[in-house]
């Protein structure tokens, strides 16, 4: 039995894979200054990922969603998320639902607080 | 007005409700209300992020349609928690606004 989800493990992981993928080729599609302001986000989202990062692919998607619209509609990408494209990423970190680093370290350290002050 | 991102950051996500509390609409459409009001400074990022808020949140139903070119976009509604929040937010700006609105004058010394 244990086999057996072992090998399902790893089939959801190679299905996942080939969604990505198959995901990861409509940026190939988008013009290469989307392209690269994308890639660039996406990097910085990573940074911040708690655990094996999954819950980040979603909105990682919905982003893609939001670039395609955005070039569909031919708007200069530094114009569609403005020229503080760090800031569009923190905020974009903020909103999402993903366990991040720094939810993480804040939750914990509200623990600790809560812990220790209850303690005295 | 220029330089206004800033001050209105806060209070954003009460004018975002308010404007698709009148009618269903997308992204892109509210960035243009927002700019025609004269807040130049927007972009639609911006909002994007707003829109991904409200939706964590359970404000808006969102609806994915086809849109004459290119991808779907993505609809957004009020639903009944969100008339609760933008009632809430008119609350809320109401009280800032007004008690602002005093220090300027200097009608707060008069207690």
């Amino acid at each position: 039995m244990k086999n057996k989800n072992v090998i399902n493990y790893f089939k959801q992981v190679h299905a996942d894979k080939v969604e990505y993928n198959k995901q990861m080729a409509r940026l190939k599609e988008l013009p290469s200054d989307y392209q690269i302001v994308y890639k660039e986000v996406q990097k910085f989202l990573w940074e911040f990922t708690a655990g094996d990062g999954m819950d980040m692919l979603p909105p990682m998607l919905e982003l893609l969603d939001f670039f395609e619209e955005g070039a569909t509609n031919n708007i200069p990408v530094l114009q569609l998320v403005g020229e503080d494209v760090g800031s569009f990423a923190e905020n974009t970190l903020h909103e999402m639902q993903a366990k991040t680093r720094i939810n993480e370290l804040k939750r914990k350290m509200n623990e600790r607080i809560t812990k220790k002050i209850n303690k005295k | 007005m220029n330089g206004t991102t800033e001050m209105l950051k806060g209070v954003l996500e009460g004018v975002i409700l308010e404007i698709i509390k009148r009618h269903e609409t997308y992204g892109y459409e509210i960035t243009n209300n927002l700019q025609e009001h004269g807040f130049e400074d927007i972009v639609e990022g911006t909002v994007y992020t707003i829109l991904l808020r409200l939706e964590k949140k359970n404000l808006v139903t969102v609806t994915k349609k086809k849109s004459t070119v290119g991808p779907m976009r993505k609809f957004y509604s009020l639903n009944e928690a969100g008339e609760k929040e933008l009632d809430l937010f008119w609350q809320r700006w109401t009280f800032i606004s007004g008690q602002i609105e005093k220090l300027k004058e200097g009608k707060d010394d008069e207690k």
